[in-house]
């Protein structure tokens, strides 16, 4: 099964726009996003995406989801297994249990290693296995974050528990 | 002007861009406060990278609790609550932002 396909999971649900996944090192691994999303834009998101998880772990607490609303479209965010990450864009308040299972089966089923993933990636569009084998770190306005320096996940965090 | 603060929010705050507290109460609602702006800030950059412009709200669903966080004018509202319910809190949100107004038109 292509990842494309795997995706369409998330893509069937009412009101999604398009899905996308990054391995822990920030690497587009798949994205089905629609018109008027172009895939230039992972340029500039990726980092940002990155950036806003360890952010958001530093200063706040280990954080797998998030929800962002923007005029006219809602960005879910979720991360999981091997620190992959799954973004969803849709054009209404996504239903959070479906995102979730959705977004639990994608993750489960990915393979393991980025490179089997972009041989899996099948038809997907020209220009995006380039873009998934950049070098894995990323710069940010924030700074550089490498996944192997960032500290260990604190078991327990007042009421994030 | 009543705007009672839903049975599940836990702690709520609005702040400057600065952290300065104007409004706040609960447990969490100090350290809110230190990251409210930054979470925004973060929020935006998304939205230039996908050319959707500025956040309107920014949800941090933690395992028990959910954070929210809406930039709107100069100040930044957050609210800890219990669940993912999120619209009560909204609206306690929006009654916050009137209490504001109603701050600011006073001071004048």
């Amino acid at each position: 099964m292509t990842l494309e396909k795997l995706f369409q999971t998330i893509d069937n649900l009412p009101g999604i726009n398009g899905s996308f996944c990054l391995d822990a090192d920030g690497r587009l691994l798949c994205q089905t996003l629609q018109a008027p999303f172009h895939e230039s834009l992972f340029a500039d998101l990726i980092p940002r995406v990155q950036t806003l998880y360890e952010a958001v772990k530093e200063s706040y607490a280990p954080i797998e989801e998030f929800i962002i609303e923007f005029d006219g479209f809602f960005l879910f965010l979720r991360r999981g297994l091997r620190d992959r990450t799954v973004g969803v864009v849709s054009t209404e308040r996504p239903n959070l249990v479906a995102l979730r299972v959705s977004c639990n089966l994608i993750l489960k089923q990915l393979p393991d290693s980025p490179e089997s993933a972009s041989k899996d990636r099948g038809n997907a569009p020209a220009g995006e296995s380039a873009k998934a084998e950049e070098a894995p770190t990323r710069k940010s306005i924030f700074g550089v974050f490498k996944r192997s320096d960032a500290p260990e996940k604190p078991k327990g965090n007042g009421i994030w528990g | 002007m009543e705007n009672p603060i839903p049975k599940n929010v836990q702690s709520f705050v609005v702040c400057d861009a600065t952290g300065e507290v104007t409004l706040e109460d609960g447990p969490e609602a100090s350290r809110l406060a230190e990251t409210l702006p930054f979470f925004s800030q973060l929020a935006d950059m998304l939205g230039d990278a996908m050319g959707l412009g500025g956040a309107r709200s920014v949800q941090i669903l933690g395992k028990k609790h959910t954070t929210l966080c809406q930039a709107k004018g100069d100040h930044f509202y957050g609210a800890v609550f219990e669940g993912n319910q999120v619209r009560e809190v909204t609206t306690f949100l929006d009654g916050l932002e009137e209490v504001m107004g109603t701050l600011t038109s006073d001071k004048a």
